[in-house]
Formats: structure tokens, sequence, C-alpha cells
């Protein structure tokens, strides 16, 4: 059967104008969730007091809103669940950092890494080795103090100086958490002068003092900001990866990142709330 | 209340509900509402962006409103955001996605999700909502809250035609564990589901949604052990600062909270 019978369209817009009020205050919440009462929406919808209470009280019959917690203003109720929307538009890194992953390995042959911070440490949460006898590892999931190594730190410096010395004051005394030494980690000092330094640049390029040690090439995704979302780091044995030859890929491997980076401003990094 | 009103809301959830687009006819006949009202429904419904035609056809599937009003619904739970990364991690070392559910009454709610990194993981759909008692997450609530409140969610459950556990021992082995286990889709393995627990009460549940245990795990051995260390993590970040996971809705009475269809 067919839908024939259409009313014309000056009828439905008169016959529509109370649901359109109703739905009209119901998506007010959804440009801004922040719960507001009877006085604030009239003057945000430029309708009168008596036709948002009206459609308030049409929406907390249905529980579309309800009242917040203070009991004196309207919040989104929790019957939207049950329109199934899709998931919120986050950032999500894993998946939009995978090719960029896949090139830099591509071009590198090297192991490269994604980490974030997680309470108040490194993680890394996504990889690709590097084959070979001798490749840098960096074990997925496994916690790093965010004091503790030069790819720690590059995540460290991004966030703001209170957050970095609310850190460090939670952190005192600094301990190392691996069994290379790591000099600039070992003092308040020492991380607050290569947090300078690494600031001073839109990336980090590192060579490890320790005998038959790595070199890394590590790029901060950041907000508009200056926020990181994360890092991502490639590294290898300096006997073929050392700083001339990732000075020699550097212009490649941004090229490769510019896009990551472009879309990474669209989003806010993650805030820093770390466990006592 | 403005009636009118209410029925385009009925339309609106029906054509959230629905697996396919849906007409006017259809509508009108499985809500019994002339076809007429329908359309002056989904004209009031599409103006808002709620509904949209579908592919130019005269069918419609939920619009853009509908999504963005169920994101501002859940970005009012901060416990998402903070725990995304720890999501994050705990999928980077299991391999499998994690999930975030928090509690809504007696229900849970699925409110945030990390893919897994496996060839084949898990795709969960956000915004997912079950009586506690249904599900794996549901369960390792329901563990950790209090005597009174596990009876008065039998009740609700026996009131309402809902899951309830079926024995007590099935909630403490639970509580001894740490975790509920629930089977994987398949029934290849077995999935895992930790408490947030703040103060003495559960208020949330973090979840690894696919296959990475064959048998009830020993919480003492690795890898369980791991996933253990990653959750406590963000439990003390609970403890440390409660007011950034408290929940919307928990000042409302759980037995007045229905989920289902009017």
């Amino acid at each position: 059967m067919t839908f024939t019978e259409k009313p014309a369209a000056e009828t439905i817009r008169y016959r529509n104008q109370a649901t359109q009020r109703v739905l009209k205050v119901l998506l007010a919440f959804a440009v801004n969730a922040k719960p507001r009462g009877v006085t604030a929406l009239s003057r945000e919808l430029g309708m009168n007091k008596n036709m948002i209470h009206r459609a308030l009280s049409t929406l907390m019959a249905e529980n579309y809103l309800t009242r917040d917690p203070t009991g004196e203003l309207y919040q989104l109720g929790y019957r939207l669940f049950t329109l199934g929307g899709g998931a919120p538009s986050e950032f999500d890194i894993v998946a939009l950092a995978r090719p960029a992953l896949e090139q830099l390995h591509a071009l590198t042959a090297e192991s490269v890494f994604l980490s974030i911070i997680v309470g108040r440490n490194r993680v890394t949460i996504d990889d690709i080795q590097a084959q070979g006898p001798r490749v840098l590892r960096s074990l997925r999931g496994h916690p790093v103090a965010l004091h503790c190594t030069k790819m720690s730190r590059v995540l460290l410096a991004h966030l703001s100086d209170a957050e970095v010395g609310s850190y460090l004051t939670a952190a005192a005394p600094l301990a190392r958490s691996q069994n290379v030494r790591d000099p600039p980690s070992e003092t308040m000092t020492g991380v607050w002068q290569d947090i300078a330094a690494i600031r001073a640049k839109p990336y980090v390029l590192w060579r490890n003092p320790h005998h038959s040690s790595a070199a890394y090439a590590i790029f901060p995704i950041r907000d508009t900001s200056g926020r990181a979302h994360a890092i991502i780091t490639i590294g290898g044995p300096r006997e073929r990866f050392d700083l001339p030859q990732i000075e020699d890929q550097l212009p490649r491997m941004r090229g490769i990142l510019d896009p990551l980076e472009r879309e990474a401003r669209l989003f806010p990094a993650p805030p820093f709330v770390a466990e006592a | 209340m403005s009636s009118s009103a209410k029925r385009a809301l009925r339309v609106l959830e029906f054509v959230s509900d629905s697996d396919h687009p849906l007409g006017v006819t259809e509508i009108a006949r499985v809500l019994s509402l002339a076809p007429a009202t329908v359309f002056r429904s989904l004209d009031a419904l599409s103006r808002a962006d709620l509904v949209s035609r579908y592919q130019a056809s005269s069918r419609y599937v939920l619009g853009a409103a509908a999504d963005r009003l169920c994101q501002s619904l859940i970005a009012r739970f901060r416990i998402r955001e903070l725990s995304l990364p720890y999501l994050r991690q705990l999928a980077s070392v299991s391999g499998e996605s994690t999930s975030l559910h928090v509690r809504l009454g007696w229900y849970s709610v699925r409110i945030a999700s990390a893919p897994g990194t496996a060839e084949v993981t898990n795709a969960p759909a956000i915004g997912d909502t079950r009586a506690l008692g249904d599900t794996y997450a549901g369960k390792a609530i329901l563990a950790f809250l209090s005597i009174v409140e596990i009876a008065r969610y039998r009740a609700w459950a026996q009131t309402h035609d809902m899951q309830a556990p079926e024995k007590d021992w099935d909630l403490r082995s639970v509580r001894k564990r740490g975790a509920a286990l629930g089977m994987a889709d398949g029934g290849t393995g077995m999935k895992v589901a930790f408490p947030i627990r703040v103060g003495d009460a559960a208020i949330a549940a973090l979840t690894i949604d696919g296959p990475v245990l064959d048998e009830a795990p020993d919480p003492a051995a690795s890898p369980f052990s791991d996933w253990l260390v990653i959750v406590t993590h963000l439990e003390s970040l609970a403890h440390a600062q409660p007011a950034l996971f408290e929940n919307p809705f928990a000042h409302i009475d759980p037995d007045n909270i229905l989920m289902e269809r009017a």
C-alpha cells in the first residue's frame, strides 16, 4: 500500500508547531549538554517560559530530559540511550595512526611505536616490530613512568607546567623504572631541563648514549593547544639507524605524519588526571 | 502534555529500533497511527534532523541530530574520557576490544570502547543497555553492590521479568575472583568484566569483549593479574577523585528507571 493522502504543507506546518517546539528544546541539549533551567532556555531559544515549561513537561514525561542532581535544572535523560546513536565521534588515535605506523615502518624498516599517557605512565598501545637479529623493542601495554626515558618525557613535556609540577611532586623521589641509565630522569632539575629542550623543537631526534644502543625519532601528535594525544616513535640500532640516516628520511617521515597531525588538531587531547 | 510531540517521539524510537529504513505505511501499521499522523511526525522529526530520508527514498532512518543527542548524553559521564586510556591499554595487552559500562539504575550501559588489535575483534555497540543480571558486565557491578541493593535488584528483576543471577554463589564467585566471566560469541572462550569500585560499591565495569580465557582464571596468574593491575589503576583514580566519576543519574531511584518502550 502506498501512502498518498499528503496534507498540504501549510497545514502540516501549523499542526506541527507544538511538536517542533518540543524538539527544539530537546535539541538545545545536543548543542550544549550543560543542565539549565526554564529562564536560561527561554532566553536561549527565544521562546516564552510557558512554552518552554510545556515542552520540558513532555520531554520529562518521556525521560528524554530529567532533573539534574540539584533538582533545580534540566539535563539530558537516560531514555536517549534507547535511540542507539552511533559511537561518539572521538579521536580514535589507534585507528587513525595505524596507516602512518605502517608507512613509517615501510619507509625505515625499523620498529615503530604509538604511545599514550595512561595515568602517570607512558604506555605503548600499538606497534610494528622490525624483523632481524637487532631491533628496537618496546613492550606493548607495559607502563613506563612519565619522567623516565626520552619517549616518556616527550609526552610529559606536552603537559602544562602545572601538570608537570604536580606529576613530579607525586612521583618524588624520582626513581628509574628501567635498568639503563637515564641521567635527566634522576633529578627534578634534570627533568625540567630536558622538558625545556624537548619543547623547543617540533620533534625529537635522540641517540641513547649507551654503547650499542638505539637512535630514535619521536614525533608528538598534538591538538591545537599543543597538548599531545600521543607520540609516534621510530627507532633502531645505531649501526643502521643513527641520526644521519634519520635526518635523511626526516622529510618523508614528516610527510607521512602530516595528515595525522592535521586530523589530530581537530580534537582536544585527553585530560591529564593521574591517580594518587 | 503535547500528544503530537509524544507521538513524534514514539515514531522516533520506532525508527531507531528498526534494522531497516521505514516508510510511513509500515510505521502507521505497527504503531496503530493514522498515516497522516505519522507523516506529520516524520515532517517534524525531519526538520529537527532527528530522522532523515534513506538515500532520497520515501523511507526514513535516524538523523544526525539523534546521534548528537546520544553523544551529548554519553559525554555527561566524565568517567568515559578518563577511562579511555585504560581501555586502550587493556585492548593493547589483551588484543581484544574493551568497553566501559556504567551503572544506570538496575541496568548497565556501554558508553565507551577501544578496538582490539587482534585480527578478528568485536565491534561493541555504544549505548547497549542491559539489566544488570543479564550480562557479565552487569554481574561485575551487581556483585559489588550491598546485600540490600542486590535484594532490591532481585525484586525489581522479578517484577519486570528480567534476568536475576540464578544463585547467590554466582555473585559470590564474582566477588571472590574480582571479575565476572561470560561466554564469548561463538562459544570459543570466555570474556571478562572487572568492576570499578568507589567506596564499597561498583559504579562501572571494564570488560574485555573477546575470548581471552579458556577456563576460570587464577587471579594471581598472568595475564589475568596484569589486566587487574590496569583496572586497579583506574580504581585508584576514582578513589582519589570521586567527583570526576559521578554518575549524572545516580540521584534517581533505580526502581524508577525503566528502559523499555512505553
